[in-house]
This record gives structure tokens, C-alpha cells and sequence, in this order.
């Protein structure tokens, strides 16, 4: 007999056992439709969602591979597997069977009846298979878990640790539960052969099998089965009857009496703790090739009229086989999934999975609703049963008071949801209910905390690409300026002159064309930002438009100054040019300007001709004066001298003044212009009045017709 | 002189009590000194530090509504005295997070900056309407939009923080804010009141 420990707190609840625990495990008829959740039984914590591998239609073995981990790395998932032969029907959202009763995906399989196996690869030696082969093997069944947890088992096979003892864990401390005991008296070779699979796997030289000593036909069966001289030496060890012996951490102290560090495995202390009906499970999965897709689960409670362990199919709806058994609805107080202590409400529309080991359909007497919570008298009572020694009195208090700082100083992760703590509090509160609410929000805030830190990794990455960016421009602006100015002064060191000259003697021309695209560019700037200005509604960047509006007329006012700065400029030149010239060229200028007012008149003439206008006569004289004009002047211009003259001061003062004149209408504005159009209009009427009082007879109608037209137009202006 | 030559220096140290005094507490001064100037280079602690704590209670959404361009510029503002209740995509929670560390009274939300809400949305682009002007790219602050110019966009759901800050700058308005939702694993669990698990003990 080995020296067993004892473990600090702990309780005695009424077994309720013997209403399941020396029958057979029994099979019932399989359902019609099968649902299959999609999220892996991992206790409380969910994992991220399988990704199914079959459409809708699609026709399934059974033991197929039906859905994964989208992520391959991953070994912390198991994939599913049908449980029978059927067709794959839609992915519904169904109550979960997980405490927070929340809807999961689930893939629907309708069964064909047949329960077809896909074709299987047992191995007839798998103690000669290699280690990574095994783990393969043994990943791929989709085993996990199954006293509860549901940690995938390859994943914990391939521990890190050195392993010198694995522990099969057969105590099935919780009462009411006998799923692993009846496992256990049917299927103890397997149970034996897996477990030293396992060791072989895991390099472990010794086999601890534990039972609680409340399972005397299991103990009698496993002994039975128990090989002598094996190379792992492998015993059963009797333990005591206590809540939670079954607990990992728990187990380790009685067997070793060494404790289990806050927040490591047992696997640090060479120890690896692996439930019956898993090591069950890699045995058939091995050996057969068969992948998890039954287990037994114990189904009891008063509300049952049959109350048994049943080979359950996973993806099973609860309800399918609680009314199978004779469940009587009404008389119903809970449904759990689990054990009394620590299961927790089902819904009858749940569908079972790996990991669930008992359904309670207690009747009303059985298990009354709860009383209502009171207050924490600070007995201590939780305190002397906790078998993680923490304070739940202290944690309750965090809890309701969401001091999540507190609860994680305080250990809350290392409380294993025993509710040994809740059975034994005489305010009936329900202290684990407290805890795992809690551990979800934590868990919920950690998550938010890691998005938000990799928001803010993101952005300040952000913030230096973007700076990093800006310094870069400024550098090739920098380049380019220094490059800019080099070459400009090598240009002008080589050749100092020519660039000079070219400089000077742009046209004139040109300079006007640069002038009015200038102008015309901002005009049309100046249009753009009143319209957009026009359509803003934001006031801050109404303002900016104001501010650039206000730029663009500045710019715009400047390009006009300069222009007429340009054209004063050029008159200028050619006033000068025009004086200075000699009465040859000043005749020859006088001729062009001559045959140019010909051309225009000849023009006119040939317009009136077609409209037959009154002012055809006119015309038709003035053309024959041009003619007259222009001979005499061809005549002149053969006797004039080709010297230039020298322009009188009077004469320049003049030409200077006609200028001013000039700049100064130019700068009128509009109505000014209006203004003095309609003043020398006036004055050529009267000038006209005159005329026609003084001139010949002949004359008269002409001018008259000129009166009338200059009247129109003064009408016109008037207007 | 009989006396002075008999005496040693250190004797000479010794005999007035003042002057020894004064060279010990003097010596002590210039240690004390010394161990005060080291401790500032070897510990020196660079930056603010209630800024970086100010930093991680704030959301990390750097969406703007605060008046700064993100979540870091408010913390350096909050450190500077600005009011503490300009974060809508935090809410009350984060307030209260900042009233705590900061020792001042929690303020409700200002409304001048925007509403909390307490659903987290994400930004979603209907891409066969984009044409790939890549605005929406430049403007977001965690680079969560992928795409280049002229080719479609999309938005990566998992960086996104839902700033909508892609909004405004898109020509043709393809893009929206879709509720997000709570991944299953992360769903609150219902509070303890309600569901109760009943012990065995009656029986």
C-alpha cells in the first residue's frame, strides 16, 4: 500500500451513486439529426471556432473528418469527426452546452440509419510506433480531455517536461457521477493497454492508477486486468472518499503530498495526470484507428425513470435521449451538465460533447430552487473547505465589487471551480458563480487590452512612417535646392554674358504672354476658391478659404499690376521709338497705317454692299480718299531724309502726358469707363451739331447719318 | 611652541571638538551627495511616467473625437490638465479608470466630443463600389486598410479600431461602419443572480 496525504479543506456530500453505478452502460437508438458544435469543449473557456470541412449536402462516413482548426499550427484544438453515416445539413446556432448558455454555430448532420464506418487503419503494434507518429495519431482522433477539462490530449502528451509518473485518474470524486467507475468495470484492458500506450509515449516509468475507494467493482475489475512484470511498473492505489480527490492539483498532493506551484501543471513536477476514459480513447484510437466520437455519460436524477450510463454519440440532443429514458418533464427542478458541484444548467436543446460526463435530470424534491442569497457572514466556513486554500470570502467581496485587480492578487485563477466553498456556505451564496463571472469578464478585459495595445503598437508605427516620410521630403527638397543653386552659379561662372543678354533681350512679347497667363491663372484660382468657398459648410475650413481667397486676390491684383506696368512700358518704348524715327520711316509707318484703315474700310464697303446700307455712299467716298492717300504718300515717301529726327522737349512732354492719360483710363473702373465713353460721345454729338450747321448741303446727310448712330449709342450707354 | 610641537597632526584634528565635527558631518554631506547624483543618472526615468499610465487605460481607437490626433496626444493633455471626459469610445468605464488614477472626481461623458456606444463597430468597405483612390488608406491611423492605387481596398476587421476616420475622406462614399461582433468566447456570462447551481446537500 503506498503512503498517501491528506489535501487541506475539502467535503463529504451524499455519493448518489448507487442509483447508476453497478449497471451496464447501455445504448439507445441513435437521433435522426446530429448537431455538432463547432467550438471545442474546453471547460469554461471557449476557443476560437472549428472551420467544417464539408458543404451542405455533402454525404459523411461515419468517423470522418468533418471539421478543423482553421489554424494548422494549432495543436490546442481537436478536429471533429461524424458520429454516424448521414448527409450534412446547415450550420444552426444552438444552445451551447457551456455555462454561459450562449448560441454556438453548429453543423447539422442528418443520419441515414446505416452508422457506416469510414474505412479505419488500426495498428496491429502500436508499442513500435514512433513517438511523433503516435502524437499524430492521437491528434488526429480528436481526442481530448474527457473528465472535463477537455485539454487536448496530444498536446499534453507532448510536454515539454520530462515525465517520470503518469497517474490515470479514475477517483470520480463528484457525486451522482459514475461514468468513468462503469467505464472502467466493462473496458479495464483498454483502460490498462492505453495507459501503458501513454507511458511509452511519454518515457514514464511508473503507472499510478488512482480510484476512490467508493468503486469497489471498478477496483476489483482494473486489478484483475493489471499485467504482471511490464516494463513501466504500474499499481493501483486506493485512495479515501473526499471531494475534490479528483482535482489534478488535488490528486498530485495526496499521491506525492507535493503541491502543485500557483499558476504550473502538474507535468513541472515530472507528474502527468490523464482521466480513464481518455487513455481509453488513444487506446481505441491507436489500436483501431477509430476517432472520438462516443463516450459513456451517466444519466440520472429523480426526474428519470431509467436512470443509466449511456453510450452517448457526440452531437446527441439531450433531450433526445432524456425522454428515451422516461423523463418526466414536470416534475424537472435542474438540468445540469456535469455533476451537482461543478455542472452547471443545461439547455434540454444542447447537444453533448466530448467532455460531458453526466446529465442530472433532478426532480423537484431532489433539488429545490436554491434559497435566495444573503449576505457573507464572515464565518469561514468556505475558507476551511477550499482545497486551494484561498480565501473565498475575500474573492466573493472582490467579485461583486469588480475589483478584478484584487481578485488576480488574490489568486482567482487558481481556484478550480470546485464549489466546495458554495455546498458548505450557510447564506447559500454562490460563491463559484461569483468566480467564474468574474474570470470571464477578466478574461474579456485582457483581450480588450491586447487589441488595444496592438492599436497602439500600429500606430505609433504609423506616426513614425509618416514622419519618417515627411523628413525624407524635406531632405530631397534640400538636395534639389543646393543641387538647384550649384549649377546656376557654375552656369554663371561659365558664361556670365551670354546668360545676361538672354535675360534682357526676352521679347517683349513673351514677357506679356507670361504676364497674362499669369493673370488668367489666378482669375481662375481666384473663381475655384469662391465656389468651393461657397459649398463649405465646416467653419474652420471655411475660414482657410477665406484666408487663400484673400491670397489669390492679392496675387490676382499684382499679375494686373505688372501687366500694366508691361504695356505703360512698351507704349512707352514705342512712342519713343515712333519719335525718334526719321520722316521716311515716320512716312512709311503713316502709309502702312494708311492701307491698313484701306483694308478696313474696303471691308466695310463690301458689308454695306451686301446689306445695302444707308451708309454705303460714305463709305464708298472714303475708300476713293484712302486710294487718293495712299498714292500721295508712296509719292512722298521716295524724297524724304532717312536721318532720324531729334524730338523736341515740348513734343515728348506731350507723348509722356498722353501716356499718363492712357494708364490712368486703363485704371478706371467700369462705370468710370462708362462715364467717359458717354462724355465724348456727347461731346462728338455736339462737335457733329456744329458741323452740320456749318458744312455744304451735300454733306449733310451723312453726317446726319453719323448723328443718328452716335444718339443710338449714347441711348444705348444711357441704358 | 613646547605644545604645538609635541602634538600630531590628526591630534591637532582631534582636540577641537567643532572642527572634527564640522570634517565629519562635512565627509557625510559629500557621500550622501555623491550616492544622490549617482542614484539620478542610474535611475533616471525617461519621459512622463503618468503619461504612459494615462496611455493604457485610454481605448487606443485614435480615432480624434477628443480633439487630438490620438489616443497619446489626450494623455499628454489629460497630464497637462485637460478635463478627463472627452473619450466616447472609452466611456464611463475608462473615466472612471482615469478618475481613479488621477485622484479627481469622475465626470459624465461630454457630449460636446460624441455619444459612447456600446456597440464596437468596424469599418467595412463595399468594395465593388471603391475605386482605389487610396484616401482612406492615408487616413487611417493604424493601417488597417489594404490596397493600392486605382485597385480595390479592404479593411483588415481584426486591426481595425473603429475610429471611422476612413469615413469622411472616401469620394464616393463606399464605406461603413458595421456593428462587430463579440467574439463567442468573449460574451459576458450571465451574472451570478439568476442561474444557480442547487448542491446535493438537501438529499
Amino acid at each position: 500500500m503506498n503512503k498517501l496525504w491528506p489535501i487541506s479543506g475539502g467535503i463529504h456530500p451524499p455519493q448518489n451513486k448507487q442509483q447508476t453505478q453497478n449497471k451496464p452502460i447501455i445504448r439507445l437508438p441513435t437521433p435522426e439529426c446530429f448537431y455538432l458544435s463547432l467550438f471545442q469543449d474546453r471547460g469554461a473557456q471557449l476557443g476560437e471556432p472549428l472551420q467544417p470541412l464539408v458543404t451542405t449536402g455533402a454525404q459523411v462516413k461515419k468517423g470522418q473528418l468533418i471539421a478543423e482548426s482553421k489554424n494548422n499550427k494549432n495543436n490546442h484544438a481537436v478536429p471533429l469527426h461524424a458520429p454516424t453515416s448521414g448527409v450534412i445539413g446547415a450550420i444552426t446556432q444552438r444552445p451551447l452546452n457551456h455555462p454561459s448558455g450562449n448560441l454556438g454555430a453548429h453543423l447539422e448532420l442528418i443520419s441515414d440509419g446505416l452508422d457506416q464506418w469510414c474505412p479505419l487503419t488500426p495498428n496491429a503494434e502500436p508499442f513500435k510506433l514512433e513517438k511523433t507518429t503516435l502524437l499524430t495519431l492521437i491528434q488526429k482522433a480528436g481526442i481530448c480531455g474527457m473528465g472535463g477539462a477537455g485539454f487536448p490530449t496530444a498536446a499534453k502528451l507532448a510536454t515539454p517536461f520530462p515525465i517520470h509518473t503518469l497517474i490515470i485518474n479514475g477517483t470520480e470524486c463528484e457525486p451522482y457521477i459514475t461514468a468513468d467507475d462503469c467505464l472502467m468495470q466493462e473496458e479495464a484492458d483498454d483502460i490498462i493497454s492505453g495507459a501503458l500506450l501513454c507511458a511509452h509515449l511519454l518515457g514514464a516509468s511508473k503507472i499510478q492508477i488512482a480510484i476512490e475507494d467508493n468503486k469497489p467493482l471498478a477496483i476489483k475489475n482494473i486489478y484483475k486486468a493489471l499485467p504482471k512484470n511490464t516494463a513501466p511498473h504500474i499499481e493501483l492505489t486506493t485512495l479515501p472518499t473526499i471531494y475534490p480527490s479528483g482535482g489534478s492539483k488535488q490528486l498530485v498532493q495526496i499521491l506525492t503530498g507535493q503541491q502543485v506551484p500557483s499558476g504550473q501543471q502538474a507535468a513541472s513536477l515530472g507528474l502527468m495526470i490523464i482521466n480513464v476514459a481518455t487513455v481509453r480513447a488513444v487506446w481505441r484510437a491507436v489500436r483501431w484507428g477509430e476517432p472520438l466520437i462516443e463516450r459513456a455519460t451517466t444519466f440520472t436524477g429523480n426526474a428519470l425513470k431509467q436512470q443509466n450510463n449511456v453510450w452517448v454519440k457526440i452531437g446527441t440532443p439531450v433531450n433526445f435521449l432524456l425522454n428515451q429514458l422516461g423523463w418526466d418533464k414536470n416534475n424537472n427542478g435542474l438540468l445540469i451538465l456535469g455533476g451537482p458541484l461543478m455542472g452547471f444548467n443545461l439547455n434540454a436543446h444542447a447537444a453533448l460533447g466530448k467532455t460531458s460526463n453526466c446529465v442530472i435530470a433532478a426532480s423537484t424534491d431532489e433539488m429545490p430552487a436554491p434559497p435566495m442569497e444573503a449576505p457573507c457572514i464572515r464565518c469561514g466556513q468556505c475558507d476551511s473547505v477550499c482545497p486551494a486554500q484561498l480565501l473565498p470570502q475575500q474573492l466573493f467581496w472582490y467579485a461583486k465589487n469588480q475589483d478584478f485587480n484584487r481578485l488576480k492578487n488574490h489568486n482567482l485563477f487558481d481556484c478550480i471551480e470546485c464549489g466546495a466553498c458554495s455546498y458548505v456556505c450557510p447564506s447559500a451564496i454562490p460563491l463559484v458563480q461569483y468566480y467564474r463571472h468574474a474570470k470571464a469578464e477578466i478574461r474579456t478585459l485582457e483581450f480588450k487590452k491586447t487589441k488595444a495595445d496592438q492599436a497602439r503598437t500600429r500606430f505609433e508605427a504609423h506616426q513614425t512612417r509618416v514622419q519618417q516620410a515627411e523628413i525624407e521630403k524635406n531632405a530631397k527638397r534640400q538636395a534639389r535646392q543646393t543641387a538647384n543653386t550649384t549649377i546656376q552659379a557654375q552656369l554663371k561662372q561659365a558664361a556670365p554674358t551670354p546668360s545676361e543678354t538672354t535675360q534682357k533681350e526676352q521679347p517683349t512679347q513673351d514677357i506679356e504672354a507670361k504676364l497674362n497667363r499669369h493673370k488668367q491663372s489666378a482669375q481662375e484660382r481666384l473663381l475655384r476658391l469662391t465656389l468651393q468657398a461657397e459649398e463649405e459648410k465646416i467653419p474652420a475650413r471655411k475660414e482657410k478659404l477665406a484666408a487663400s481667397i484673400k491670397q489669390a486676390q492679392l496675387r490676382l491684383n499684382e499679375a494686373e499690376q505688372k501687366l500694366a506696368e508691361s504695356n505703360a512700358h512698351t507704349q512707352s518704348a514705342k512712342l519713343t521709338q515712333k519719335l525718334q524715327a526719321s520722316p521716311h520711316q515716320q512716312a512709311e509707318q503713316a502709309l502702312n497705317t494708311l492701307k491698313k484703315q484701306l483694308t478696313i474700310t474696303e471691308e466695310k464697303l463690301r458689308e454695306a454692299e451686301k446689306t445695302n446700307a444707308p451708309s454705303l455712299s460714305a463709305l464708298t467716298l472714303a475708300v476713293q480718299k484712302l486710294q487718293q492717300k495712299i498714292q500721295q504718300a508712296t509719292l512722298d515717301l521716295n524724297t524724304l531724309p532717312t536721318t532720324p529726327t531729334q524730338p523736341d522737349a515740348a513734343t515728348l512732354a506731350a507723348a509722356e502726358q498722353a501716356l499718363a492719360r492712357l494708364a490712368a483710363k486703363k485704371q478706371q473702373s467700369p462705370e468710370e469707363k462708362q462715364q467717359a465713353l458717354k462724355e465724348s460721345i456727347e461731346k462728338r454729338i455736339q462737335q457733329l451739331h456744329l458741323r452740320i450747321s456749318t458744312s455744304d448741303a451735300d454733306k449733310i446727310p451723312i453726317l446726319n447719318e453719323s448723328l443718328a448712330a452716335l444718339e443710338a449709342r449714347l441711348k444705348e450707354l444711357e441704358r | 611652541m613646547a605644545f604645538f610641537s609635541e602634538i600630531t597632526l590628526g591630534q591637532f584634528i582631534l582636540q577641537p571638538p567643532w572642527l572634527s565635527a564640522l570634517i565629519a558631518l562635512g565627509g557625510l554631506c559629500f557621500f550622501c551627495g555623491l550616492l544622490l547624483g549617482f542614484a539620478a543618472l542610474r535611475f533616471r526615468v525617461e519621459g512622463d511616467p503618468i503619461v504612459e499610465q494615462i496611455d493604457a487605460i485610454l481605448p487606443q481607437t485614435q480615432c480624434g473625437q477628443c480633439g487630438h490626433p490620438g489616443c497619446r496626444p489626450y494623455a499628454q493633455a489629460i497630464a497637462n490638465g485637460e478635463s478627463i471626459n472627452r473619450c466616447p469610445p472609452g466611456g464611463q468605464d475608462t473615466i472612471n479608470a482615469l478618475a481613479h488614477l488621477l485622484g479627481v472626481e469622475p465626470l459624465p461623458l461630454d457630449a460636446e466630443h460624441g455619444v459612447a456606444s456600446s456597440v464596437n463597430t468596424v469599418a467595412f468597405i463595399r468594395e465593388d463600389e471603391c475605386i482605389g483612390c487610396t484616401k482612406c488608406i492615408q487616413a487611417c491611423p493604424v493601417d488597417a486598410i489594404l490596397g493600392a492605387a486605382k485597385l480595390m481596398h479592404t479593411v483588415i476587421a481584426s486591426e481595425c479600431t473603429g475610429c471611422d476616420l476612413c469615413l469622411d475622406p472616401c469620394p464616393v462614399d463606399c464605406i461603413e461602419m458595421r456593428p462587430l461582433e463579440t467574439p463567442i468566447q468573449f460574451l459576458p456570462w450571465s451574472n451570478p443572480s439568476a442561474h444557480i447551481i442547487a448542491s446535493s446537500r438537501t438529499s
